[in-house]
C-alpha cells in the first residue's frame, strides 16, 4: 500500500529509535582507548627479545616497543600502556572478549586465525619461519644433516607437527622428545638429551641467550616453515585496524627513508593522512621515531646484534636490501 | 728385633716404615696425575681404549656427528689395540689447523668447528680418561665429515640442481681412519682424501693463484663504449692495456704516448682472452668482451670453488677411455688413458630445455637413424600443426607409430588426440631432412638424451651453443662415430664402410662390444694447458651451487 507523507513520517517517529537502538553500535576501539587514557596490549608471559618484564616490573621487547608505538600515535605518551600477559591457549579469546585493544604476542599469521576467529592480523612485523639450534661443535650447516638425531620441541605446538613432516618428507628418521615447556625443552638440550632443539628462530635466539655458553650453540639458517608473526585487532573494527597497520608501516617508512625525529617537515608531510583520518596531533610522527625509534632500531636493540639474541635481519631486512620489509608509499 | 741393615731400635722402623708409605702413597698420586696428563701409561691407555669401546657398544645415545659414524668408528677402533689418531699426537692440532684453512679446498672454513675442536685439543691432557675417549670420538668424527666433503662433495647434486642426476657417494670411513692413523701430517692426509682428477687439481692450483691475485688487488674494471678495433686510438684502450696488465705485465710496458693505441700486442692479448673465455675470437672489444674482462676476481674465484665441487660428484673412475662432454663449454673430447684423441664443438640443450648432467656407457650405434619424436616435443610442438595440416610434417618423413602398425600422418584424424590420449610415436624416417642426420650414439637413459648428427651445421660456429632440446649435436659425428666402434671393439668400420651404410639409407644398428662411458658434465671453470678457461654459467647453476657453499638462507 502506499503512504502518505504524514503517515511515513508518523512510521518513522515512532519505530525510528526503535529501529535505531537495535543496530549494534559501531566498535570504536580508538575512542574506548582515548576515552580510557590507556592502551590494553596483549603480550606474552615472557619471552626475551619479544616481551619480557625487566626486574623493575617495565615491561620490554619488540612486540611491546610495538604496543608503545600504538600509544605513542593514539596517545601521545608510550607510558600509558597495560600489558596483559597472555598464554598461548587465552590469546586469542582476549582478543575477541574485549580484554585487550591490541595483541602484539609474536603470533603466526595463518588462514583459519584469520577467518574463524573474528580477528583480523594488521600486518607482519617479522617473518619468522621453524629453525634447529646445535651444538657448534657438530659441524651440522643445515637440517638434512640430522640423520638419526634426537630434537626437543615443545609439545601441541605446530613445532612438532612441521618438523615431524618435514624429516619424514625427507625420508630421515629421526627422534623427536617432545616436553610441555620451553624451560624443560632447554633444559634437556642443555644437558645433552637431545642434539637439536627446534622452534621458531625467533625463539630459540632467545633460548640460545639463556644457555650458558650462547657462542658454543648455532642457530641454523635455514628454516622449514613460514611463519610470519604481527599484531591482531578484532574484525569489528576497521579503522583501527587502519589505524595499527599504518603504524607498522610508519616505522617500516622511517627506515625507508632514513627518518628522524628532527625530520619535522617530512614527517608531518608523511603523517598528513592519518592525522586527518585518525584525528591525531600533526606531530604524531616526529615524535612516534623519537618516542620509539625506525623499524631497524626497534629490531637492532631488541632482536639484533645488539641484543643477546644477536639475530640478523635476514628476511625482516628492506626489500632494498634483501629482505621482505615494503611498506606502501605514505600518500 | 732387629732390621738387619739399620741400627735403630723397634719403634723408629715403624715410625719409618709409616713415613715411607705416606711419601711413596703421595708419590704414587703425583705419578698418577702426571700420567694423567699424558695418558702414555700403557694401563691408562688401555682405560681410555676400553672406554671408546665402551661407548661405541653400549652407550644408548652419543652425540649426533659420532652417532651417524658409529659402526665405522667401533669397527676401526675395536681392531686397534691402545693406539689413537688423536690423543697423544699432534694430528688433533693439525686437523683443527687444516679446517680452520678450508679456502685453499674452496670450502669455506665457517662450516667446520674448528674453534670448539680447538677446545677439545687443548683439554685432552687434562681430560678424564672417559673424557679422553669421548675427544678422542669427536676428532675422528670432524676429520671423516671434512674427508667426505672432499672426496664426495659437501653438496648433495640433486638437491642443489634436480638436473644434475649423479650418483650419490659416500666415502669407506674405515678405510679413512686407517689412512689418518698412519698419516704423519693432516695436509697429507687430506690430500690423499681429494679427487684423484688431475683436473681437480689444476682447479686447486688455479684456485691458489687466483686467491693470491686477488690479496694483492685483482684487476680494474674498464668502461663501457664503443667497440674497439685493432688500429684504434682510444682513451679506453689505456683501461684495456691496464686490465689485461694485470697477468701479462709486457702490454703495460707500451711508449709514453701509445697507450692508448690498440696495437698488435695487444690485439694477441685479447683474442688469447677471448678464445680463454669463450667468446668469439676476434679481437674486436665489444660488450660481450667488456663484460667478460668487468667480471670480477670474486666471481672467478667462485666459478672456480664450485667447479671443484662438481668435480667431486664426479664418478670415481671416469674409465681408462670415455667420451666427456661440458655442456658450459659447448665441447665433447674422448680421451684414452689420459690423452684428448678427438675434441669437437657441440650443441647443447637451451636453458628452457636443458641437457641433464648424469654419466652412462654408449651401447650402440644407428646410422641413418629414425627420430623418435618425444612426446613433449609431439604434443606441444607438432600437434597443432598436425591437426591444421600434416602435410608439411609428412612430406618430412614423419609418421605415426603405434604397435606394430605404421600409419600416414594424413590418414589421422588429429582433433580426436591430445594430452592424455595420445596412442602414437610420432617418428621421422632416415633421410635428409631427419633432424638426427646421419647418425646417433646411444646410452639409453631416462632423460632421451643422446648424442646425434643434425642438418643444421651453422651453429657450430657460433661461441654459445645452447640450442638444442637437451640432446648434445656433434660437429663432426662421422669422425666420432668411426672412433667409438674402433675404440668399442667393433672392427672393419672405415670411412668406406660407413659412407655405404649411410648412401643406402637403410637404418642399421651396430652395437658397441665394450660399452664406452660417457660423461655430461656442467663446468663453467677448467685448466687447459695449465691456463684457466671460464665460461658463461647459461644454466645458472653457479648461482645456486654458490647460494649453497655461501650458506645463504634457503627455505627447504
Amino acid at each position: 500500500m502506499t503512504l502518505n507523507f504524514r503517515q511515513l513520517a508518523a512510521l518513522i517517529l515512532t519505530g525510528g529509535p526503535a529501529l535505531l537502538t537495535s543496530l549494534p553500535a559501531a566498535a570504536d576501539t580508538l575512542g574506548d582507548v582515548r576515552e580510557r587514557g590507556r592502551l590494553v596490549c596483549g603480550v606474552s608471559e615472557g619471552l626475551r627479545g619479544f616481551s619480557e618484564q625487566a626486574e623493575d616490573g617495565s615491561w620490554v621487547g619488540f612486540d611491546v616497543d610495538f604496543c608503545k608505538a600504538v600509544a605513542s600515535v593514539t596517545l601521545g605518551d608510550t607510558n600509558l600502556v597495560d600489558y596483559v600477559p597472555l598464554t598461548a591457549a587465552e590469546r586469542f579469546e582476549a582478543l575477541g572478549q574485549g580484554q585487550i585493544d591490541l595483541l602484539s604476542r609474536n603470533s603466526t599469521w595463518t588462514l583459519s586465525r584469520d577467518l574463524m576467529l573474528g580477528l583480523d592480523f594488521a600486518g607482519v612485523s617479522y617473518y619468522d619461519g621453524q629453525g634447529f639450534l646445535l651444538p657448534a661443535l657438530y659441524g651440522v650447516t643445515n637440517p638434512l644433516q640430522l640423520a638419526g638425531a634426537t630434537v626437543c620441541v615443545v609439545s601441541g605446538t605446530t613445532s612438532e607437527q612441521n618438523a615431524r613432516h618435514f624429516f619424514e618428507g625427507a625420508g630421515m628418521s629421526l627422534e623427536i622428545s617432545t616436553f610441555a615447556e620451553r624451560d624443560d625443552a632447554r633444559a634437556a638440550y642443555e644437558a645433552g638429551e637431545c642434539d637439536a632443539y627446534t622452534a621458531d628462530r625467533s625463539a630459540l635466539a632467545a633460548e640460545r641467550s639463556l644457555l650458558a655458553s650462547p657462542d658454543d650453540h648455532i642457530l641454523l639458517r635455514d628454516v622449514i616453515s613460514k611463519e610470519p608473526l604481527g599484531p591482531v585487532v578484532r574484525q569489528d573494527d576497521p579503522v583501527w585496524r587502519d589505524l595499527v597497520r599504518w603504524t607498522l608501516f610508519a616505522l617500516v617508512t622511517a627506515e625507508e627513508l632514513d627518518l628522524s625525529a628532527d625530520d619535522t617537515e617530512t614527517t608531518s608531510l608523511l603523517g598528513e593522512s592519518m592525522t586527518e583520518a585518525f584525528r591525531l596531533d600533526p606531530g604524531w610522527y616526529a615524535r612516534l621515531i623519537g618516542d620509539v625509534g625506525t623499524y631497524a632500531a626497534i629490531f637492532e636493540r631488541n632482536l639484533g646484534t645488539q641484543s643477546p639474541l644477536e639475530l640478523g635481519r635476514g628476511l625482516n631486512a628492506l626489500w632494498t636490501q634483501g629482505g621482505l620489509l615494503y611498506a606502501p608509499p605514505m600518500q | 728385633m732387629r732390621i738387619p741393615f739399620l741400627n735403630l731400635p723397634i719403634c723408629l722402623p715403624r715410625l719409618l716404615v709409616g713415613v715411607l708409605v705416606i711419601a711413596g702413597w703421595i708419590l704414587g698420586m703425583l705419578a698418577a696425575d702426571a700420567r694423567a696428563q699424558t695418558a702414555s701409561d700403557p694401563r691408562d691407555l688401555a682405560v681410555v681404549r676400553l672406554n671408546l669401546i665402551d661407548l661405541l657398544e653400549n652407550e644408548p645415545r652419543l652425540p649426533l656427528p659420532v652417532q651417524q659414524r658409529r659402526e665405522s668408528l667401533l669397527e676401526f677402533y675395536s681392531a686397534q689395540d691402545t693406539r689413537f689418531i688423536w690423543l697423544g699426537t699432534t694430528r688433533g692440532q693439525g686437523l683443527v689447523d687444516r679446517l680452520s684453512r678450508a679456502e685453499i679446498d674452496g670450502l669455506r672454513p665457517g662450516d667446520y668447528p674448528s674453534g670448539q675442536l680447538q677446545a677439545l685439543v687443548d683439554a685432552a691432557p687434562r681430560a678424564d680418561l672417559r673424557g679422553q675417549a669421548v675427544i678422542e670420538l669427536h676428532l675422528s668424527a670432524a676429520m671423516l665429515e671434512y674427508a667426505s666433503d672432499l672426496h664426495v662433495g659437501r653438496f648433495l647434486p640433486s638437491r642443489i640442481d634436480p638436473n644434475f642426476f649423479l650418483q650419490k657417494r659416500s666415502i669407506d670411513q674405515v678405510a679413512a681412519l686407517n689412512a689418518a692413523m698412519t698419516a704423519t701430517d693432516m695436509d697429507a692426509f687430506f690430500a690423499g682424501m681429494q679427487p684423484s682428477a688431475e683436473e681437480y687439481r689444476d682447479l686447486r692450483n688455479a684456485l691458489a693463484g687466483f686467491r693470491q691475485l686477488r690479496a694483492s688487488g685483482g684487476w680494474p674494471a674498464m668502461p663501457f663504449g664503443e667497440t674497439l678495433k685493432p688500429g684504434m686510438d682510444d682513451p679506453r684502450v689505456a683501461d684495456l692495456r691496464a686490465r689485461l696488465g694485470v697477468r701479462d705485465p709486457l702490454l703495460l710496458l707500451a711508449e709514453p704516448g701509445t697507450e692508448t693505441v690498440y696495437d698488435e700486442a695487444l690485439v694477441a692479448a685479447v683474442e688469447k682472452f677471448q678464445a680463454e673465455h669463450g667468446l668469439d675470437v676476434d679481437g674486436a672489444v665489444g660488450p660481450a668482451t667488456v663484460g667478460a674482462l668487468n667480471v670480477t676476481i670474486d666471481d672467478r674465484i667462485a666459478s672456480i670453488e664450485v667447479a671443484m665441487e662438481r668435480w667431486r660428484w664426479m664418478p670415481e673412475d671416469l674409465g681408462a677411455q670415455y667420451v666427456f662432454v661440458n655442456i658450459a663449454g659447448f665441447e665433447l673430447k674422448r680421451v684414452r688413458n689420459d690423452v684428448v684423441e678427438e675434441r669437437m664443438n657441440v650443441v647443447v640443450g637451451k636453458p628452457y630445455s636443458r641437457t641433464p648432467v648424469f654419466s652412462d656407457r654408449i651401447r650402440y650405434l644407428e646410422f641413418n637413424p629414425y627420430w623418435n619424436v618425444p612426446s613433449s616435443i609431439a604434443l606441444d610442438e607438432q600437434l597443432q600443426e598436425l591437426r591444421a595440416n600434416p602435410a608439411r610434417l609428412a612430406s618430412q618423413g614423419f609418421e605415426a607409430v603405434s604397435g606394430d602398425q605404421v600409419y600416414d600422418l594424413r590418414s589421422i584424424d588429429w582433433r580426436q588426440f591430445g594430452p592424455g590420449n595420445f596412442p602414437f610415436q610420432i617418428r621421422q624416417r632416415p633421410g635428409a631432412n631427419n633432424a638426427l642426420g646421419r647418425v646417433k650414439l646411444m646410452f639409453p637413459n631416462p632423460h632421451n638424451v643422446y648424442l646425434h648428427d643434425t642438418p643444421s651445421r651453422s651453429l657450430f660456429s657460433r661461441s654459445e651453443r645452447a640450442f638444442s632440446h637437451g640432446c648434445v649435436r656433434l660437429q663432426r659425428p662421422l669422425d666420432l662415430a668411426q672412433q667409438v666402434l674402433a675404440v668399442g671393439g667393433v672392427p672393419g668400420w672405415d670411412r668406406n664402410r660407413i659412407d655405404s651404410v649411410l648412401a643406402s639409407g637403410e637404418r642399421t644398428v651396430v652395437s658397441l662390444e665394450q660399452p664406452i662411458p660417457v660423461h655430461i658434465a656442467y663446468l663453467t671453470a677448467w685448466v687447459e694447458d695449465g691456463v684457466p678457461q671460464f665460461r658463461a654459467d647459461i644454466y645458472e647453476h653457479d648461482r645456486k651451487l654458490l647460494a649453497a657453499l655461501d650458506g645463504k638462507d634457503i627455505a627447504w
